[in-house]
């Protein structure tokens, strides 16, 4: 083997020796004990070895990035489930939603009678797909307020500390309805709809108040101001209304 | 797939593999949805895989070709692309004390061709080895081990002859504009 040889074997051997043990380097590594010029090239290429490494580790990454895995695998997820369910083997209010609903015209056609609950619950199970994903809850806002879509106004405090994800917003037979995600603790997803004309969903209580309930695996919360009404869920199966009342707590 | 799994490799892996992107498209919108599409090809296909320890060459090996199939023959990488890449700007990125060096590092290694750029890229990070860098972008080892060298030297080059241009640019993605999903 001549120091050419040894010197493109060696520009493949990693700077930090994870290579000292693999017999294809071994006559190359003898080569650079043995002359001191190829030694000298070989400590140089590690110490810039190194360096390059360490550069590449220095790049940040968006922390929003793995949100945005976990977000996609749960609509994935969510997709599946709604497949399974259509077979009817899971919860029957979620199949009779499923005859009731169809689209027309654009317009999602939701059931006349059902609650405010009932509603979002489907609407999370059956309609998956995000129109915007951006941690920036301004820009989420802006973004429904630009295709007319009910934008939250009166949320908790705590809410708003979670990292935003993304958006939807929907014309419905029941009305406008928005949906802005968050991430809330343990990467669970929280769903926060907003319902146009609160009045259409009975009495409901006002933010600093809300009423707490279940539904399969979804705890939920609703309240309304002068303009919309609100529901907010998060799916935990453990305590979910200690979970969620968090949120309420300043 | 299960779940914890399935966490587990976004955790170990979610940011060399956004790194590699990043290297590849030169660009931090598509290296989000480049990352973002490999896991969901992990989600497909990734319990075919028999052997939980290859799953690392696995993501990397999906995201190249992926790379290959869908980036590279759409999309053109404009100068303007590249100086993004290159450019100072407030970020929301989480920030590991990125120095003067190694940003003008990282910009001579961005502009080299991508013959050399995505072995080099897989070589100093993760320190992958020349077999796995072999096997993820499907060359033979003679061309990898080639690659690396001829790589290095115009990468050395590069550092070594317009210090000027690249020093001091620290390279940060800017931050994430909305992406449509679904």
């Amino acid at each position: 083997m001549d120091n050419n040889e040894a010197k493109l074997l060696l520009a493949a051997y990693r700077h930090n020796g994870a290579d000292a043990n693999d017999p294809d380097f071994a006559a190359a590594l003898r080569q650079a004990e043995l002359d001191p010029a190829l030694a000298r090239d070989f400590a140089d290429q590690r110490a810039f070895d190194a360096r390059m490494s360490q550069a590449l580790h220095d790049i940040p990454v968006p922390v929003e990035g793995k949100d945005y895995v976990a977000m996609s695998m749960k609509l994935s997820a969510s997709r599946h489930r709604y497949w399974w369910w259509s077979a009817g083997l899971a919860a029957c209010l979620v199949l009779v939603f499923t005859v009731a609903t169809m689209k027309r015209g654009g317009v999602l056609d939701l059931p006349k009678d059902a609650s405010l609950t009932a509603l979002a619950t489907h609407l999370s199970e059956h309609e998956a797909s995000i129109g915007l994903m951006s941690a920036d809850y301004g820009q989420l806002t802006a973004w429904l307020q630009q295709r007319g879509g009910p934008v939250p106004a009166d949320l908790p405090a705590a809410l708003l500390r979670l990292r935003a994800i993304g958006c939807q917003t929907w014309e419905t037979s029941r009305g406008k309805v928005s949906l802005v995600c968050f991430m809330g603790g343990d990467q669970k997803t929280v769903h926060l709809y907003v319902f146009d004309d609160p009045k259409a969903f009975g009495d409901l209580p006002g933010l600093a108040h809300p009423k707490f309930d279940q539904s399969g695996k979804w705890s939920l919360a609703q309240w309304k101001d002068d303009q919309h009404a609100y529901v907010l869920g998060m799916p935990d199966e453990h305590d979910p209304e200690a979970a969620l009342s968090r949120l309420f707590k300043s | 797939m299960e779940k914890a799994l399935f966490q587990r490799l976004v955790d170990a892996w979610y940011d060399p593999l956004y790194r590699f992107a990043l290297s590849l498209t030169r660009n931090s919108e598509d290296a989000l949805d480049l990352t973002q599409q490999t896991f969901a090809r992990w989600g497909e296909k990734g319990n075919q895989l028999r052997d939980a320890s290859k799953a690392k060459s696995w993501l990397f090996m999906v995201l190249y070709r992926e790379f290959v199939t869908k980036w590279r023959q759409n999309r053109h990488v404009s100068s303007e692309a590249i100086e993004d890449v290159l450019k100072v700007t407030p970020s929301e990125a989480v920030s590991h004390g990125s120095s003067a060096d190694a940003g003008a590092a990282v910009a001579a290694l961005a502009s080299l061709d991508e013959t050399f750029r995505a072995p080099l890229t897989l070589f100093y990070l993760e320190d992958h080895s020349y077999r796995e860098i072999a096997e993820i972008l499907d060359l033979p080892i003679g061309t990898v081990m080639s690659r690396l060298a001829r790589g290095r030297e115009r990468l050395r080059a590069k550092l070594e002859e317009t210090p000027a241009q690249i020093e001091g640019k620290i390279v940060q993605m800017p931050s994430t504009k909305g992406k449509r999903h679904g």
